[in-house]
């Protein structure tokens, strides 16, 4: 505990050096988990294998860990070091004051912290000559000396500078033993592992940091606001208050919108890999899979039943495997940064986790290549069902969507976004046909993408937003509800977009485009001169899809609209019945109806080679003139 | 059929089929496949030809950068245990300080190891040692300029 000379004299810029210093150690460790992940990791993914350098692979990966893991702590101990800089500073303060006022009065104050002053002469009573002395804790400093006989104002001033001594010291001392603890819990582990453990105890400190460092609290960060102002909140900070946000609040920083991929990116991975580390202890910690079966005796007959212990046990297995299936996609498409499916075709760049949550169905925004430096962007918005366990397929359609469009770029980057950020819903039957999905997630759309607008650099980049299924309902919400900051819209098996026409989709006249999956083959097999279509081998219904989902979900998705022309759906395409919902398949919608030659069903939209891809990538590089529409 | 032939004249530059059947997909081909020259399609990374070796020549660039993070620890520690005298705030610092120079310490040998394991690994598959190239390059007698 310090004295209060060592409270006058202490060099409070020597803590905030030191701060700096860790600081920067976090900010290289940071730079070169990059550098492992990007440089040296994906390019030696795709290269021939050897024993040794499948060992050099797993290397690697815990090189990577090791300087993830000194980004957070090392960037902790600077927050914390930073923070007790900062807080000392007002009992130092207090403490000066103090010693000036009894300087001025030429009282003395004694090592102990004890003042000592001069008897005013016209108190003095014989029996109590010379100077008097001060002790903090008089039964009632500041007034101490008026109430009493012969109220002495010198001792009333000396015992108030007393106190004052005393409270700043005892401050100093709270905030001193408070930031020890923190810096002695944040020790390194011997050795160049970085178990689950350490992680989990990584993400305990950040916790106890945050606690502790009053001095930058998270409800800083603006919440609730526009992404314009969280830039211009992000943009008006020290770089080194950027540092200490992002290292102390990575999971608010990760999902503020308008703040740069970069820093989302760094923070995301980092709430990722702790979670990551605690499911996986839980998991551990569940042990064993019981016996599934045990034998029993029901009525002197011996049965095999299934072990309650085992229901009990797979009861929380289920949740901790969903959730650690569903980050490891995510780890793994990081880890195929740099591949490319064949000769020609562009590596996969580099992933940037935008968005990130473990909670419920979860949450994940992945994007493939940097959207704040993209010419152009697609942002996915995946339908019913979605959910961390099954991200993988939705990561994979963004991939596939990212190689089909930046091969027709012309050298523009590109970047696709897998937007996962709102709460799907999961069941068909009784979730899809409910509107409230869309109209909660809308909203959030439409800050993710004007997140996107506001971190980008440079000219404003070409921004599509794609929605497949219910997430194109999720689209139309955005629309409806607000303004979607979007300049084209592709929808895929549309089930409605809550609006009733394109127009209404915030974007300029014929930047709506939709895709409905053509009708099962008939009559396949049998060549039909002139009208069989051998691309299928057999005939082409129009105006009939293979995807269920616009028919069945305009009903709840779609506004109708009342028709009194009953021609039937092969001659106007619209249904021949007299309330028709304005599915953005249907011509009445106004959105330009693409070809989707080869997509069947109402999963189809993303296989290669398919129409629906191709018109998904011109769209999304605006080369319009080459979107194939249906007759 | 016709579908992925498309799909592959993404990447691979085909020319498209002649006949009146081809759907309009022209015009989607890599543009360096069409005979232009670098812009076409710059990916976000540049990849080597020689990628074990230059995963080497990173990781002998990381050790110099982990070291230069130990100099850090150590220039930002100076000063801080004198002029910060009686704090346990400045114990407990000097006590977690040396855990992460070890880490440190740690880290930076193993990237000098994984600098020589990637550069054998790419020698190995008959790549070109980027360091070895760039001695041999540093004792060669200079070329004559202005040739």
């Amino acid at each position: 505990m310090p004295t209060w000379q060592q409270l006058r004299d202490v060099k409070l810029s020597e803590f905030s050096d030191a701060a700096d210093g860790w600081g920067k150690v976090s900010s290289r460790a940071n730079a070169a988990k990059d550098r492992v992940d990007n440089e040296m990791r994906a390019r030696i993914h795709e290269t021939q294998k050897s024993k040794t350098a499948e060992g050099a692979v797993g290397d690697l990966g815990r090189l990577s860990r090791n300087y993830q893991y000194l980004h957070t702590e090392c960037g902790l101990i600077r927050t914390a070091l930073d923070g007790l800089a900062t807080e000392l500073a007002e009992p130092q303060r207090k403490l000066k004051q103090a010693l000036e006022d009894a300087e001025n009065l030429k009282f003395t104050v004694e090592s102990d912290g004890a003042v000592k002053y001069p008897t005013t002469v016209a108190v003095t009573v014989p029996l109590a000559p010379g100077p008097g002395v001060a002790r903090p804790g008089a039964p009632v400093p500041f007034l101490a000396g008026k109430g009493e006989g012969g109220g002495d104002p010198n001792k009333a001033k000396a015992e108030d500078i007393a106190e004052r001594i005393a409270g700043a010291v005892r401050d100093a001392a709270e905030i001193d033993g408070r930031y020890a603890g923190v810096l002695r819990r944040l020790k390194s582990p011997a050795g160049l592992d970085v178990t689950n453990e350490m992680l989990v105890d990584a993400a305990a400190d950040t916790k106890d940091v945050q606690k502790n460092a009053k001095f930058l609290p998270e409800s800083n960060i603006p919440k609730g606001k526009s992404p314009a102002d969280n830039k211009k909140w992000w943009d008006g900070l020290s770089q080194e208050e950027r540092d200490e946000y992002a290292t102390l609040y990575p999971a608010a920083v990760g999902a503020l919108d308008g703040v740069p991929a970069t820093v989302r990116d760094d923070a995301n991975r980092m709430v990722l890999a702790e979670t990551r580390a605690q499911v996986q202890l839980d998991r551990d910690a569940l042990g064993p899979e019981p016996d599934r079966m045990i034998m029993t005796r029901r009525g002197g007959e011996p049965v095999m039943i299934e072990n309650p212990e085992w229901r009990k046990w797979d009861k929380k297995r289920g949740p901790l495997d969903a959730k650690l299936k569903g980050m490891d996609a995510i780890q793994a498409r990081f880890d195929r940064t740099g591949e490319a499916d064949r000769t020609g075709e562009h590596p996969l760049p580099e992933a940037y986790l935008l968005g990130f949550n473990a909670d419920g169905i979860g949450r994940a925004i992945v994007a493939n290549g940097n959207p704040d430096t993209a010419t152009h962007t697609s942002v996915y918005v995946p339908g019913t069902g979605t959910n961390l366990e099954g991200i993988n397929g939705d990561i994979k359609r963004m991939e596939t969507l990212w190689r089909a469009s930046s091969a027709m770029a012309d050298g523009s980057k590109v970047s696709t976004v897998t937007w996962f950020g709102y709460d799907a819903p999961q069941s068909i039957i009784t979730d899809a046909p409910q509107s409230g999905y869309a109209n909660e997630g809308g909203p959030v759309l439409n800050n993710f993408l004007g997140g996107l607008r506001a971190s980008h650099e440079g000219e404003p980049g070409h921004l599509t937003a794609v929605g497949h299924s219910y997430g194109s309902t999720v689209i139309g919400s955005a629309a409806r509800q607000g303004t979607l900051p979007v300049d084209d819209v592709f929808v895929a098996g549309s089930p409605g977009e809550q609006v009733g026409h394109a127009s209404e989709m915030d974007v300029k006249k014929g930047h709506v485009w939709a895709a409905n999956a053509d009708s099962e083959p008939f009559l396949k097999g049998i060549p039909i001169p002139f009208i069989g279509d051998d691309k299928y081998g057999g005939i082409n219904i129009p105006f009939v899809s293979s995807d269920p989902v616009p028919e069945i979900g305009g009903w709840g998705h779609a506004p109708k609209k009342l028709d009194i022309d009953v021609l039937p759906s092969w001659i106007d395409g619209d249904g021949m019945s007299v309330v028709k919902p304005l599915t953005p398949s249907n011509p009445d919608f106004g959105a330009n109806i693409v070809a989707t030659d080869g997509s069947r069903g109402h999963s189809g939209y993303w296989d290669e080679g398919t129409q629906s891809l191709l018109n998904q990538a011109r769209v999304t590089v605006g080369k319009y003139d080459k979107v194939t529409l249906e007759p | 059929m016709a579908l992925s032939a498309q799909w592959d004249e993404l990447f691979a530059g085909a020319p498209p089929r002649s006949g009146g059947q081809e759907p309009p997909a022209a015009g989607m081909r890599l543009a360096s496949a069409n005979g232009k020259e670098g812009g076409g399609g710059a990916p976000d990374i540049q990849f080597s030809k020689s990628p074990w070796s230059s995963a080497g020549k990173v990781a002998g660039e990381l050790r110099t950068g982990t070291a230069g993070a130990l100099a850090d620890l150590d220039s930002a520690s100076e000063g801080v245990t004198a002029g910060t005298a009686g704090f346990g705030a400045t114990a407990a610092l000097e006590e977690i300080r040396t855990t992460w120079k070890d880490r440190l310490g740690a880290v930076r040998d193993e990237c000098g190891r994984l600098d020589g394991v990637l550069r054998s690994v790419g020698k190995d598959f008959g790549e070109v040692d980027v360091k070895v190239g760039n001695d041999v390059k540093a004792v060669a007698p200079a070329e004559p300029k202005g040739r």
